[in-house]
């Protein structure tokens, strides 16, 4: 099968989806000739023209709104926010519409959309470029909240949210653009809400979303070296989070550490442990362990900042403690 | 000047140590450097002497307590009128109301004040089941009035295969109890009682009745023996089969009703089969029921660190009553 | 295809009635929501009628209109029905949203109405979406986005509004200045011209007498029939006045404004007296032709409150349903 880099599948899956229903267009910052800031657009405006691949001010909450209205009058658009901290700009538009304008009327109107943002610290971009904030639209009933952990899940999981009736958030780990993957050259969908175990494992469920599959896949692999079994599970999307398959695999290995960008507190990390720890208590052998970002916000500085996310080093370090029937957190 | 007795350091990496017995008992007068309990340490037993003259009062840590290095555990004082008269204190419970496991439970709280439990040793040689102490009183179970610190799966496991966890850590399992640890059920010693009681009644009652299942009335008369010892609400009885299949039920001598408690007792019934007898070594406490001709013989497996010999003697006669005499204990 | 100005009898009549049926409808939902049979809050827009009347008689059923928290009007004029509208406001089963949206609520796909929306100035990026999506696909309905002068406050507006004039979209900003920002005078919210706002975009931008239905309707329906051509996108600021407080509850308002300008918008500027008596004075109509009109209204509307006060709540199994749509 052949590599391609995870920029190219978003690309390829874009670009598939506005053949296939004119309906599909594309709008944000410099999504035409600029291709983006990290050109994973790069190409679709001289396919489609400007009508379908449309260049805005920095206008967030005015594009956004745009294009929850021509969802609801029958578009599908892909809006590209530059930045996952932008969301913030865009909250009452993507929450408070979006979200809700299915519900509110009754289910007669739809609003078939689909966010691409990112996450993912790491690359020295400071506080307000950094941040990882899928926990704030998972938070919200409504919105869908894709995670893909690699060019392959970037290309299955766009398809189908493209073509989902509902306000669907992709968060693309903004690291992971050039980094390769194999993807099929014929067409495949991945469904929204169904995890991935990645490796089978029996003493402990390393699940890891976005960026942290890979951190979880390292940290297994140094766990194996020692002896210990880790199972690995990228959930994929976190709404709907596929809840069955990572409580069969708890119940299976009897531990898990919760590992993902956003901030700890309150965050994915924290409902994910809550709901093993609420449906199969009497299977855990140890505390599920949360591992997210600091709760602080992104320092600049390279010293400070690395710090801040988890690491295979520090995600095997918490596992081998609790296989040990070790505390991680004292009495 | 009163004297504390303290638990003494007896090893360089060890911060607790269990007392296996005490040799003394409160009001018995004391001389410097005489043995007055016994300790067990990971590597021994040891005796621990005593360092002032005087009389022993206040012990607050009975048999079986894993008590942290440094714990005061007893006061030695110097005129027999200072002693701790429990009969003094209305508030505080009679030993035989208490058990050894309110003396762990005080000692899982060091900044419990010592007179708090108020186990007073020489009580307990009076204890018997016409003891009105026992017939009337609110007795706490041996399992449910500690607080063990241990995994949900771990407490799961132990309830269905009748381990007691307080017993386990009596035997010197670190908290909090993990699945693993749960293997070394047992291995702190068993005691077992035996009695042989004469089958004609039963048997002319199982013969007569339709539906006569002598494994549930075994299980009836467990359980209605348990709660005339420790008279508690809800008396659970787990019913070990020869094939390792195990079932829950409920206060049996209730017709199944009521909520499932932690398992007070294991019964193996071997009346089906040539076998004798059975001692458990899982650490919690066992009935087995076998024949001998038209008699039965009836062994109780138990570790003295959970449930006293006194009460063990006073269970296994009371049910050895009632299989005696079925005809009363049913109407 | 589009409609013409009105300009016949029976059009005329039309427009008549469509306002005293807002009217009516206001006044029996204040008389609801005063009975305590209505739940939550609603937002009167009694006073408004000719803006809602005279701009959607300009209108096809396949445009499209965004509406605001004070919508009872906009959504009568764009062709809603009495009983799923009160249906809706008391959380009834057969309402236009199956009760889940309520009164600040309301969607009418059916007529083209996107739905209300309690966010002040939140549907601005709605309306001028779905204008989008009309160029994008070559359909030549328009969008009127229905918002008040407090929401002139908001930033959204001048997003929205450099966009459709960079892309030229078929969208009408249709500004109800009723003079109150909630409880505040809108001289004191809202710094230079409200038409300037619009202007500074290059966006033709109108003033008109919100009170006259006539002039209403003949302005859109030119900026109608312009903005299907292309050349939009317009604003219109319309001068009106609301007669209740911001909210139902908002009786005691002397702090912000005085009765006897209450009386003199009530008196002298009623859009439905006004109407009438021009209909009479043209000899369209006659005084027993308008009472008559009124009092059908007038049972009409009490037969769909009492159908709604009778009529099921949803099943308590709807509430799941809904929050997402199912996948194709």
């Amino acid at each position: 099968m052949r590599s391609i880099t995870f920029s190219q599948a978003v690309n390829e899956a874009i670009a598939e989806e506005m053949r296939r229903d004119e309906c599909v267009f594309l709008i944000g910052e410099d999504v035409a000739e600029a291709g983006t800031p990290f050109k994973v657009t790069s190409g679709l405006v001289e396919e489609f023209g400007t009508d379908r691949v449309i260049d805005t001010p920095i206008a967030e909450p005015g594009f956004m709104g745009l294009a929850v209205g021509a969802a609801m009058t029958g578009a599908r658009p892909i809006v590209d926010l530059m930045f996952g901290d932008f969301l913030f700009l865009v909250m009452d538009q993507l929450c408070n519409q979006a979200a809700k304008t299915h519900y509110m009327s009754g289910g007669k109107l739809q609003v078939p959309l689909v966010l691409r943002t990112n996450l993912g610290a790491t690359r020295r971009s400071a506080a307000q470029h950094s941040q990882s904030l899928h926990a704030l639209v998972a938070h919200i009933p409504g919105l869908k909240v894709a995670m893909p952990s690699s060019a392959y899940e970037a290309k299955g999981l766009m398809k189908t949210a493209i073509r989902d009736d509902n306000p669907v958030v992709i968060f693309e780990d903004k690291l992971m653009y050039q980094d390769k993957a194999q993807v099929p050259e014929e067409e495949y969908f991945i469904p929204l809400g169904e995890a991935n175990i990645l490796r089978d494992g029996t003493d402990i469920t390393l699940i890891g979303t976005s960026s942290m599959r890979q951190v979880c896949e390292s940290a297994a692999e140094l766990l194996g070296e020692e002896g210990i079994s880790a199972e690995v599970i990228d959930p994929r999307t976190i709404v709907p989070l596929d809840e069955a398959k990572i409580l069969e695999s708890v119940k299976k290995t009897s531990r898990a550490i919760v590992v993902d960008e956003g901030h700890q507190n309150f965050g994915t990390t924290a409902e994910i442990a809550a709901r093993i720890s609420e449906k199969v208590f009497y299977h855990l052998d140890a505390p599920v362990i949360r591992m997210g970002a600091m709760d602080v916000p992104v320092p600049f500085s390279p010293a400070l900042e690395d710090l801040t996310v988890p690491t295979p080093e520090g995600v095997a370090e918490n596992a081998r403690k609790i296989v040990a029937g070790e505390l991680v957190h004292a009495l | 000047m009163p004297s504390e007795v303290k638990m003494p350091q007896l090893g360089m990496n060890q911060d607790s140590a269990v007392i296996v017995t005490w040799l003394k008992a409160s009001g018995d007068k004391i001389k410097s450097g005489e043995p007055i309990f016994e300790v067990e340490t990971d590597k021994a037993t040891v005796e621990v002497e005593a360092t002032a003259d005087g009389y022993l009062t206040d012990i607050c840590a009975g048999e079986g307590a894993d008590v942290p290095v440094g714990n005061v555990i007893a006061t030695i004082v110097e005129t027999k009128a200072e002693v701790f008269d429990s009969a003094d204190e209305p508030a505080a419970l009679p030993e035989s109301a208490s058990g050894p496991e309110v003396d762990i439970a005080s000692e899982t709280n060091p900044k419990q004040a010592p007179a708090a439990a108020k186990p007073a040793t020489k009580s307990k040689a009076s204890i018997s089941p016409r003891d009105p102490a026992i017939a009337n009183q609110q007795v706490s179970r041996p399992s449910t009035a500690e607080k063990v610190l241990a995994s949900p799966k771990a407490k799961r496991l132990a309830s269905e295969r009748g381990i007691n966890l307080g017993a386990l850590r009596a035997q010197g399992v670190t908290e909090p109890i993990h699945t693993a640890d749960l293997a070394r059920a047992g291995t702190g010693g068993q005691s077992s009682l035996t009695a042989h009681i004469e089958g004609y009644a039963l048997n002319v009652l199982l013969d007569r009745s339709e539906d006569g299942n002598r494994t549930a009335l075994f299980a009836a008369f467990a359980a209605g023996g348990w709660r005339a010892i420790y008279n508690c609400d809800h008396v659970t009885v787990a019913l070990r089969e020869v094939d390792g299949t195990s079932t829950l039920l409920t206060n049996p001598d209730r017709g199944g009703n009521g909520k499932p408690a932690t398992t007070a007792l294991t019964l193996v019934d071997l009346c089906d089969t040539r076998l004798s007898g059975f001692v458990s070594a899982s650490g919690g406490v066992t009935l087995c029921t076998a024949r001998n001709g038209e008699n039965y013989v009836l062994t109780l497996s138990f570790s003295e660190s959970s449930l006293p010999m006194v009460h063990a003697v006073a269970l296994l006669d009371t049910i050895a009553a009632r299989i005696r005499d079925p005809i009363r204990q049913l109407l | 295809m589009s409609k013409k100005l009105k300009n016949n009898a029976e059009d005329y009549l039309r427009m008549y009635r469509q306002m005293v049926r807002i009217r009516t409808f206001e006044d029996n939902a204040n008389q609801l929501y005063l009975d305590a049979k209505m739940p939550g809050l609603t937002h009167m827009y009694s006073g408004q009628e000719a803006v809602a009347v005279g701009v959607c008689e300009a209108l096809e059923a396949t445009d499209k209109i965004t509406s605001t928290h004070r919508g009872h009007g906009h959504c009568v004029a764009k062709g809603a029905n009495f009983k799923e509208m009160f249906c809706e406001l008391l959380g009834k089963r057969e309402g236009y949203c199956r009760g889940k949206g309520g009164s600040m609520h309301i969607a009418d796909q059916s007529n083209g109405n996107l739905g209300a929306n309690a966010i002040v100035g939140g549907s601005m990026g709605i309306a001028t979406g779905s204008a989008l999506r009309a160029k994008l696909q070559g359909a030549n309905d328009v969008t009127v986005c229905f918002f008040g002068d407090g929401a002139t406050a908001q930033g959204l507006l001048y997003e929205v509004m450099n966009m459709a004039a960079l892309w030229k979209l078929p969208v009408i900003y249709v500004c109800e200045n009723n003079g109150y920002s909630e409880y505040t005078r809108t001289d004191e919210i809202a710094a230079g011209e409200i038409t300037a706002r619009a202007k500074a975009f290059g966006i033709e931008a109108y003033q008109v007498d919100g009170q006259d239905v006539l002039a209403v309707n003949k302005l859109t329906s030119e900026l109608v029939e312009r903005a299907r051509k292309g050349a939009g996108p317009f604003f219109v600021e319309l001068l009106t006045y609301r007669y209740h407080g911001h909210h139902v509850g908002d009786i005691n308002r002397t702090y912000y404004r005085s009765k006897e300008e209450e009386a003199e918008w009530k008196n002298n500027r009623d859009p439905i007296d006004l109407f009438g008596a021009w209909l009479i004075k043209e000899g369209l109509a006659s005084d027993n032709d308008l009472t008559g009109v009124r009092d059908a209204i007038g049972v009409e509307a009490s037969e769909a409150v009492a159908y709604a006060l009778d009529a099921p709540y949803p099943d308590a199994a709807e509430v799941g349903m809904h929050v997402y749509a199912e996948v194709d």
